[in-house]
């Protein structure tokens, strides 16, 4: 009777062990995916983005003629809060690229998230460059954020919009929110202008880094 | 004896009563006769100073100071949209242009038309108190035509009181457009932002060529307020907005560049035009030439419409009774006398949309983690279980 009770709790624990293997492969597994995919979307997304050109000099190559909708666009935006313009490739629209020199990390950020797209890259949680509130979330794997805990205060992140504008920031603080806690997420917003948050290991908090755009 | 008597005392009456008719109508002769009349001289130039000959101005008193020292339109410009609330500049400019389509759409005569001589000089005399309405035609010189905006003027002049005022209307070269023309007509609506639920679903915008309508398109939401055409051939065109659409509390301006048209509703709280009754019936006019910003420089006396002594005026226009009758809109617009009765369709149609939207931020912050707790926890149990299954093997 006890030799079947031993044999029995063998085959459990190996079956256990096989879960707990299954589980990291296919973490693993996953992780390697999104990187490439990722890493596919930047090499196409980079070609799309076009080389920036200043509001000014724009301005001054458009042939100036009286358009009467003018102003009344004008109007329109004063009143909206300033987006970043987003870019097409393959069905799905994109934020900008997103750089963490200290990471090594080069990545696509998508306009809107969803866990369809944050499979593929980081996604635009909410807010946008131009308006200085931008709030990045991306998975824990470790082609995306799964290590921005390990920034400092001062490492550099950049963001380059659909404009082929790139915006530079500086880490100004790391910390813990709960998962359950949006107000958290969005709360001083007029001191920081960009937020990268991913899930802890436990998925139950999320690490979230505080940047500031640095003065050009 | 008595009989003669009450026919003489009759005799009396009667011509004492006609008498005093007659007086009465001299006074009142007199009261006007003594008003004191203004002018308004023009002279016409280009932007670069060259000296513009034979322009034909057209002028027509469209509104006066009310007893409330508020500018109101008159006669038959009553009928129209049009604010003049907080005369501004850019008020007067608007209301000008507006009123200009309405002119051209409805064929009202103007009250008097002179014509630049070779100084580019014209003058407009005896004018009672009012406010004026000046339309300046197209000119050619060589090879380019010139153009002028329409501008209002009141007499006298709000701040000086003088009652001869001088202009300086500006033309600006025309340039034609190249065919095929693209033309765009889009609807806007202002100083309504935070209560969308006012304004109307839809308007229809009725596109005529030539005097004669070519399309009938609806603007609202699904299109961006906005439709485009495109002409091969050179026309005038008119684009038509249904008087019906326009909420009440809603002023009307419109404006064109010659290719873009603009039908722009603007919410007053103060704007009363509705409470009348009122012709329904509004019209954008363009050419197929464009034009640049032509307003005229006036003295300064005559551009700022500032309080001024209110006088009692007697309506100068001669106003002639114009019908048009649209084939597909069934509207009719009828111009009447000064005297004021208004006849036309006037039924308002309001219909409200509430386009706020509202949005709710999640419970919850995305799930951004990978499956890994379970990872030690299965293995720790697995190794228990094996540990323990040995121990229980190698025991045996």
């Amino acid at each position: 009777m006890k030799r079947i009770h031993a044999k029995c709790m063998i085959v459990l624990g190996t079956m256990l062990l096989a879960a707990a293997l299954f589980l990291v492969l296919y973490n693993l597994h996953t992780d390697q995916q999104s990187g490439a995919a990722s890493v596919e979307i930047l090499r196409e997304l980079k070609g799309e983005i076009p080389e920036y050109v200043p509001t000014e000099t724009l301005a001054e190559s458009i042939t100036p003629t009286e358009d009467l909708y003018a102003q009344y666009e004008e109007e329109t935006t004063e009143t909206q809060e300033p987006t970043d313009p987003p870019i097409e490739l393959n069905g799905s629209l994109y934020a900008g690229v997103l750089t963490i020199p200290a990471l090594n990390t080069e990545l696509p950020v998508m306009q809107e998230w969803s866990y369809a797209n944050l499979r593929l890259a980081p996604c635009r949680y909410a807010g946008s460059a131009a308006a200085g509130n931008l709030v990045i979330a991306a998975h824990n794997f470790s082609s995306h954020f799964g290590n921005i805990q390990s920034l400092n205060t001062g490492d550099t992140i950049l963001f380059t919009d659909g404009t082929g504008n790139t915006h530079s920031y500086e880490v100004i603080q790391t910390e813990m929110i709960g998962g359950s806690d949006v107000q958290a997420m969005h709360d001083g917003a007029e001191e920081w202008d960009l937020t990268l948050f991913t899930c802890t290991l436990s998925g139950r908090s999320r690490v979230t880094v505080r940047a500031v755009e640095a003065v050009q | 004896m008595r009989t003669k008597l009450r026919q003489r005392l009759q005799l009396l009456l009667c011509a004492f009563g006609i008498l005093l008719w007659i007086l009465a109508g001299a006074f009142q002769f007199y009261t006007v006769a003594a008003e004191e009349l203004g002018s308004i001289t023009m002279i016409c130039q280009t932007e670069e100073g060259l000296i513009l000959e034979g322009v034909n101005w057209k002028l027509y008193r469209v509104g006066e100071r009310t007893d409330e020292n508020e500018l109101e339109l008159k006669g038959v410009f009553r009928r129209y949209p049009v604010y003049l609330g907080n005369p501004t500049e850019s008020v007067l400019r608007d209301a000008a242009e507006t009123l200009d389509t309405y002119i051209e759409i409805g064929k009202i005569e103007p009250d008097a038309e002179e014509q630049a001589d070779a100084g580019g000089r014209l003058k407009f005399s005896s004018l009672t108190n009012g406010l004026y309405l000046l339309i300046g035609d197209h000119v050619s010189v060589g090879t380019n035509t010139y153009g002028f905006s329409p501008f209002l003027i009141e007499v006298p002049a709000p701040d000086t009181h003088d009652l001869d005022l001088i202009a300086y209307p500006k033309g600006a070269a025309m340039n034609m457009p190249e065919l095929p023309v693209e033309y765009t007509v889009r609807k806007f609506w202002k100083n309504d932002e935070d209560m969308p639920e006012m304004r109307s679903v839809s308007i229809t915008a009725n596109i005529y060529r030539d005097g004669v309508l070519y399309e009938s398109v609806v603007l609202d939401e699904s299109n961006d307020w906005t439709y485009s055409w495109t002409s091969h051939t050179f026309h005038k065109w008119k684009v038509e907005e249904d008087m019906d659409d326009i909420p009440v509390d809603y002023a009307v301006v419109y404006k064109s560049n010659g290719v873009q048209f603009v039908i722009e509703n603007t919410y007053h709280e103060d704007f009363y035009f509705w409470e009348e009754e009122s012709l329904h019936t509004s019209i954008v006019e363009t050419t197929e030439t464009t034009h640049t910003n032509t307003t005229p420089v006036t003295d300064t006396s005559a551009t700022s419409a500032s309080t001024s002594a209110t006088q009692d005026t007697t309506a100068s226009a001669s106003q002639t009774t114009v019908t048009e009758t649209t084939n597909t809109t069934s509207t009719t617009i009828t111009a009447v006398s000064s005297t004021g009765s208004t006849t036309g369709s006037s039924a308002t149609t309001v219909t409200t949309v509430t386009t706020a939207a509202t949005t709710s931020k999640p419970e919850k912050l995305p799930q951004t983690g990978q499956l890994w707790w379970p990872v030690p926890l299965l293995a720790v149990a697995g190794l228990f279980s094996i540990t323990a299954g040995l121990k229980l093997h190698s025991k045996e």
